[in-house]
Formats: C-alpha cells, sequence, structure tokens
C-alpha cells in the first residue's frame, strides 16, 4: 500500500513541482510544433506516456545492473538510445504495417515523442540511481502527464498570443520563450529554493 | 554561412534550447557544452556524406543518433578528465547536447541533396551559432547572476541569483531571441535598401547613356 | 455592420483608458494615506519610487514600440503604486526600480503594451522580487516605527502573520487590529477595511465587477473554514486567512483587472474560484508564505481559455448531455493555429478528420468573449 502511495507521490511531484517544461525547460523546440493541433496532442499523450514509462524502466534496470562498471555515465546515450529503439522501432513497423490509414498522422508524432528531450531528460534522471523502480515509474508517468498538460497550456498561450500585436522582434519564438518563462515563475513559487538539476 | 546570425539553430530557429536555457548559468558550462556539441559533429557529418535516401525514414534517425552516443563515449571521459565540476553542474544537459542536437536535425535536412562541401560549411557554421548563443546567454546569467566572468570576480557586487534560475535563462534567451531577430530584420531591410540603391543608380546610369547617345546623334 | 478590431480592456461607460486609469488612482489614494499613516512619509517616498519608474519605463517602452510617446496613459503609474503597496515600507529603493523592470519590460511590452498582456504585470514583478529578494520582502517594520528615509533601513524587522500561520500559528493580534491594519504586513494591504471601502468605490465607478473579488475571497474563506490550518475555531481560521498576507488587496486590484481577467460572467467566477484555491494551495505548501501573485500569474494564462469555454459550452450545451467525452473531442477538432503575424490568424483547414460519433463537423466558434 505505502508502494502505491508513493508512486502517486512521485507523480504528483513530476507532474507539479519538478515539470520537465516549466522547471527544467526539457522539450523545447520540435514539439513546439505539435501544440499547433490539438488533435496531435491526444496521440502525443499516449506515446509519450507508453514510452516514458517503457524507457524509464529498462534504463533503471540496466543501470541497476551495470551499476559496477565504473565509466557508464559515458555510455548514458547509448542505453538511452537502445531504449527508445526498442519503443520506437515496434510501434512505427506496427503502424507503417498493421495500420496505414493511421501511419501519416502517426508518423510525426512517434518521431517527436520518442526522441524528444523530455524523454531524454527522464531517462537520465532514471539512471542516476536516486530513486526505486516504483518512484521512477510514478515519476515517468507523472511527467509524461505533465509534459502533455503544459503543453496544453502553452497552446492556449499561443492561440492568444496569435490574435494579438506583438512587437516584430518578438513574434515566433522569442514570445513563446517569455510566455513559458513567466509561467516559471509561478511555478517557482511552489518549489521554492530546492531546484531539481 | 547563415548559421552564425540570420540562422542561428538556437535563437532563430530554436534548436537544443533546453540546455541554453537551464544549464548554461556560468561560462565554463557553455564552454563545456560547445565543446561537446563539435564533437558531436565531427561523425554526424561524416555519416551524413555517405547516406542515401533511400533507406526508411526511421532509419536515419537510428543511425545518426548511434554514432552520436557512439561518440559520446570518448568526449564524456575526456570532459570528465579536465572539467569534472562543470561536468556535474551540467548534468543530465551534456548527454542531451550531444545527441539530440542540432547536427542531427540540419543533417537529416541535407539527406543527399545538396554538395557535399556546402553541408560540410553550414554544419561548422550551425555550430558556431550554437557556441555563440551559448556563451553570449552564459556571459550575461553569471555577470549578472554570480557577479563573475568565467570564474574570476569582476568586483560588483551585485548578483541576482535569479537569473541562474530556469524562468532567469528563459527571460535572457527570449530577450536574445528577440534581439537577434530584430538583427536579422534591419539587415533585411539594409539588403533591400541597398539593392533599391543599387537599381535606381543602374536606372539612371541607363538614361544618361541613352542621353549621350542622343546628343552624339543629333 | 463593420467589425472593429480592438483589444482588452473591454469597458463600456465613461470608456476612456486615462479615465479608468485615474479612477484606480482614486481608490489606491486612501490605501497610500494609511500606509503614511502607520509607517510614514518613507512609505510615501517608496511609492513614489515604484510608481515614477513604472511610468518612466513605460514610457520608453512605448517610445520604442509604438514609435509615439502618449504621456496621459497613466497605466504605468497604477501598475508601481499596485506594487508598492505589496512591498514593506522598510525595502530598499532599488528593489521598486527592479520590480519595475521587470513588470513593464519584461511582462507587459513584448505581449505589446497595454491592454495585449497576456499577465498582469504588477503580479509578475512582485513574484519576481518575492523569489528574488525574498529576504528584503517578507519582513516588515511593525507600525508606527519610525523609519528613515535613507535607502538602506536598520530597524527591526519582523515576518508577518501570514509566515506566522504558514507556521501553522495563530497571529497574537486583536480581531479589530487586524481589520484596521495595525499589524506588521505589506503596506498598502493590510488595513482591510480600506480595502473594502476602495473596492465599493470601484465597484460604484464601475470598472470592476464585483463577481471575482467576492467569489475570490468567498472560496478562500469557505476552504480556511473547511480545512484550517491553525488551532482556532473555524472562524477564527478563515478570519485569519483573510486578514493576512495582502490577499483582499490582491482580489480588488490584481486578479479583478479587467486586462488579464475573463470577461464573461460565467467565466469570471470559476477564475475566481481556482485563484482562490491555488492561492490557498500556494500559501500551504508553497515556498513563500504570500501565495497571491503566484495563482493570479498561473491562471491569468487560462482566462482566455475559461472564456470561450464558456461561450461554447453556452451555445452548444444541448449538444453534449451526458457525453463528456465529446467535449473533449470537439477540443480536439478545433482548427489549429498558425503563430508569427500579428493581427491576421490565417487558419489551415484540419487535415486529419477524425470522424467523431456524437459531435457535428462544424469546429469551435471563436469567440472572444466581449462582456
Amino acid at each position: 500500500m505505502a508502494m502505491i502511495g508513493d508512486f502517486f507521490v512521485y507523480m504528483m511531484l513530476a507532474l507539479t513541482v519538478e515539470n520537465l517544461l516549466f522547471t527544467r525547460g526539457l522539450g523545447i523546440g520540435k514539439t513546439m510544433m505539435v501544440v499547433r493541433k490539438p488533435a496531435y496532442l491526444f496521440s502525443f499523450t499516449w506515446v509519450l506516456s507508453v514510452t516514458m514509462v517503457i524507457v524509464t524502466s529498462l534504463s533503471w534496470g540496466i543501470y541497476r545492473l551495470l551499476r559496477m562498471v565504473s565509466f557508464l555515465y559515458a555510455f548514458y546515450p547509448l542505453i538511452y538510445l537502445i531504449c527508445v529503439s526498442l519503443v520506437y522501432v515496434p510501434l512505427t513497423i506496427y503502424y507503417e504495417r498493421m495500420k496505414p490509414e493511421q501511419y501519416p498522422h502517426l508518423k510525426v508524432v512517434l518521431r517527436l515523442a520518442c526522441f524528444n528531450t523530455a524523454v531524454i531528460g527522464a531517462a537520465l534522471i532514471s539512471m542516476q540511481g536516486i530513486l526505486t523502480f516504483i518512484h521512477a515509474i510514478g515519476f515517468a508517468v507523472g511527467s509524461a502527464i505533465g509534459f502533455s498538460a503544459a503543453l496544453l497550456l502553452v497552446g492556449e498561450g499561443q492561440r492568444v498570443l496569435s490574435l494579438q500585436q506583438i512587437p516584430r522582434a518578438f513574434r515566433g519564438l522569442p514570445i513563446t520563450l517569455l510566455y513559458i518563462g513567466i509561467l516559471s515563475l509561478a511555478f517557482y513559487g511552489l518549489i521554492g529554493h530546492q531546484l531539481p538539476v | 554561412m547563415h548559421g552564425l546570425f540570420s540562422k542561428n539553430p538556437v535563437l532563430i530557429k530554436g534548436l537544443a534550447l533546453a540546455p541554453v536555457i537551464v544549464a548554461s548559468t556560468t561560462m565554463k558550462n557553455a564552454l563545456v557544452l560547445s565543446i561537446g556539441m563539435a564533437i558531436t559533429m565531427i561523425p554526424t557529418t561524416l555519416i551524413s556524406l555517405f547516406i542515401k535516401r533511400r533507406q526508411g525514414y526511421w532509419l536515419h534517425i537510428l543511425l545518426y543518433m548511434l554514432c552520436a552516443a557512439l561518440s559520446y563515449i570518448p568526449a564524456a571521459l575526456l570532459i570528465r578528465q579536465y572539467f569534472p565540476t562543470e561536468m556535474g553542474l551540467v548534468g543530465i544537459y551534456l548527454p542531451m547536447v550531444m545527441v539530440n542536437s542540432i547536427p542531427i536535425t540540419r543533417a537529416q535536412m541535407f539527406v543527399g541533396r545538396r554538395k557535399r562541401g556546402f553541408l560540410v560549411v553550414d554544419m561548422i557554421f550551425q555550430v558556431l551559432g550554437f557556441t555563440l548563443a551559448i556563451f553570449l546567454v552564459a556571459a550575461i546569467r553569471e555577470f549578472f547572476g554570480a557577479g563573475t566572468l568565467f570564474g574570476v570576480d569582476m568586483g560588483t557586487g551585485f548578483s541576482m541569483q535569479t537569473l541562474l534560475y530556469p524562468f532567469g535563462g528563459f527571460f535572457v534567451v527570449a530577450f536574445f531571441a528577440a534581439l537577434f531577430q530584430k538583427g536579422n530584420e534591419l539587415f533585411k531591410r539594409l539588403m533591400n535598401r541597398l539593392d533599391e540603391v543599387e537599381e535606381e543608380v543602374q536606372a539612371e546610369m541607363e538614361e544618361f547613356e541613352k542621353f549621350k547617345g542622343k546628343e552624339e546623334r543629333g | 455592420m463593420r467589425a472593429k478590431f480592438t483589444s482588452a480592456p473591454f469597458v463600456r461607460g465613461k470608456n476612456s483608458v486615462p479615465w479608468m486609469m485615474t479612477s484606480m488612482l482614486i481608490a489606491l489614494a486612501p490605501l497610500i494615506a494609511m500606509a503614511v499613516y502607520y509607517y510614514g512619509l518613507r512609505a510615501l517616498m517608496v511609492t513614489v519610487i515604484s510608481g515614477f519608474s513604472c511610468y518612466l519605463l513605460d514610457m520608453v517602452c512605448m517610445l520604442l514600440v509604438n514609435r509615439r510617446v502618449e504621456p496621459l496613459d497613466l497605466s504605468g503609474l497604477v501598475t508601481g503604486i499596485t506594487m508598492a503597496m505589496l512591498m514593506p515600507a522598510s525595502i530598499p529603493y532599488y528593489i521598486p526600480v527592479i520590480g519595475a523592470f521587470v513588470a513593464i519590460v519584461v511582462a507587459k511590452w513584448p505581449f505589446g503594451g497595454f491592454g495585449k498582456n497576456p499577465f498582469n504585470p504588477a503580479a509578475v514583478g512582485i513574484a519576481f522580487l518575492s523569489i528574488t529578494y525574498s529576504k528584503l520582502m517578507f519582513y516588515y517594520p511593525i507600525p508606527f516605527t519610525k523609519l528613515g528615509l535613507e535607502s538602506e533601513i536598520s530597524t527591526t524587522l519582523v515576518q508577518s502573520t501570514a509566515a506566522v500561520l504558514k507556521l501553522e500559528g495563530i497571529p497574537n493580534f486583536g480581531k479589530m487590529e487586524m481589520i484596521l491594519g495595525k499589524f506588521p504586513g505589506p503596506m498598502g494591504a493590510t488595513n482591510i477595511l480600506v480595502v473594502a471601502t476602495c473596492l465599493l468605490l470601484l465597484l460604484a465607478l464601475g470598472y470592476v465587477s464585483w463577481h471575482i473579488p467576492v467569489t475570490m475571497l468567498a472560496t478562500m474563506g469557505a476552504y480556511a473554514y473547511l480545512f484550517p490550518r491553525v488551532m482556532s475555531s473555524r472562524i477564527g481560521s478563515a478570519f485569519y486567512e483573510l486578514v493576512s498576507g495582502g490577499i483582499v488587496f490582491v482580489a480588488v486590484f490584481i486578479a479583478g483587472d479587467c486586462v488579464t481577467a475573463p470577461k464573461t460572467k460565467p467565466a469570471k467566477i470559476i477564475y475566481a474560484i481556482l485563484v482562490g484555491l491555488v492561492t490557498m494551495w500556494f500559501s500551504r505548501y508553497g515556498a513563500f508564505e504570500a501565495g497571491a501573485c503566484f495563482a493570479v500569474i498561473i491562471l491569468n494564462s487560462v482566462s482566455s481559455f475559461l472564456d470561450r469555454a464558456c461561450a461554447y459550452l453556452y451555445y452548444h450545451h444541448t449538444q453534449f448531455k451526458g457525453h463528456p467525452l465529446a467535449l473533449v473531442k470537439a477540443y480536439a477538432n478545433q482548427v489549429p493555429l498558425r503563430m508569427g503575424t500579428g493581427r491576421s490568424a490565417q487558419k489551415k483547414p484540419d487535415s486529419s478528420e477524425k470522424q467523431t460519433k456524437q459531435v457535428d463537423e462544424t469546429t469551435k466558434p471563436k469567440q472572444e468573449g466581449q462582456n
């Protein structure tokens, strides 16, 4: 029972306080494109959740196994790559062969959801060896949901901003960053000085 | 050639933003991240010279990331050797810079399409663009946030810790991005104006020639 | 009928922006007077510095962005004075200037200036200062102590009652004292009686609707009543929570700001409830004792969504009886937006046709709720 409680605690933590977008700045970039279409966001969320959970658990497992190897940190990206490929390749093949009518839509989403800085970040965090397995899974699920919620919020902001007359120097990327920055400021009021690295 | 200013990968295109925003708190960190990025560039460029378009869409990414991840191994060992504290400070952002970053994204766009030399030069300038961006941001953040530059105390008592936090990073990067965009626009306007002036001069020269021709005839 | 493209605030009545700003200043004047009464001339100095630097930066940015200056636009002044009221009177003079910079140059003009800012500049400024200078922002002088006019103060400073509440203690001031503001706290925000009077004044002048402040305070009172965190009676808990931390001031002057808050009535009520709840959560579980400004910032980002959602539900609620999932699908099928060129948001048609079962195919009407 305590494990389930822990799971939820970590999930909530990852959702709000250690939100990948606002607190750690992960996931900006191409994933912003996903925000343009709310329809993409739903498929993005579930692919992201699946990817995160599998990648986190696999990398956690590998870290535990190979903890004794001294230069393991040099291999982190390789481990991450292996884990992500184990998710990406089967999913892509499945959708390409079995469900070709959904493939064009999902092609972009799969690529974005699997190879995005949020997933790398979550995998790397889980490989730092601080969390137990249940915590790591909770963290992964919470991160995925939290990240999608953050994207939703930023998407709403984009919608509002697109109707305004922003000075030309700030249009596009800078104003988005500023918007996320101000929201990040507000979230910081929750966590104060215990910032995760 | 445009990778430095007008198509700066970080400030205009918005790639590899996460390390620039969060981890660029000191200039030494910026140095470490730039070295990492530069090291990744080499094998990726080499591989992209040989890749053909025939393989599946998903194979490209995996191949690039594979060689990036493999090149990370010696790079990480090297960086740990010379910059142990900074490596701890940038934490998860160093592997991120190397694996999910600019050379890969650019290489994807250039698959088998352009001349090989063009690709290499473009890649170099992209990496230089990243370096410029991250050093600028890190300089501002370090100077205003901790009063030092490259670890050397500048002597001003002014230090605002919040610039070292992520939202400070967001603000600084946002303003630099706006600055670069504005610079781009002014530059384009300047170029347009120069083109206009050139056209006017041409037109006048032609008129003058016609006038001269008339005079000679009549 | 030609539609005129205007932006917030969509005010009716005596609707010129200078008049609106003037009425806000009139409402703030009694608070400044009370601050001076409690804390002496230094309070006035802080207010003047804050207001003036905001105004100056506002003019400078206006010049850079709009290529012209309108000296009658007092919105900067109002932002400055609002921020000053939430600071302790003993604060060094450079801090309001930094706050002014953040509020005007970072939170207001990159978005386009007055009426186009999604976040309340005063809230952003105060939030930033709370984080950066938390030691200076959250220690207050005791009322009626003599404060010098020099930049740095060396009198004893104490924590406010909000800090006491955070530690789950009961502030040891009498109820009447707390209403009148005779306890250490933010400069203009402690005197509840005067703030309430200002609210009535603003209501009379017609520039603030009662929905947001009243609902917000009611929510917070109810929450404090149901989940008290101090060892006193429930009503006592509700009372102390409402009186501390400058919450009433924020509810009246910042949360109800017509530019950043929702514009339709049901949306306003939902917004106010959420602001109240989030403020309580931030104040209890967050890092700082006064969570109101952070809550306002977060909910400012959804105020436009609330407007649209309420309008959409109002016009289409008959289709959704019993199918809540259809709402989600309707949201998913919205026309995607294209960023970039400001006024004309030209939209591409949705290319992925997910056939939904219950909802009709028309995409959601884009209604910016205009009163």
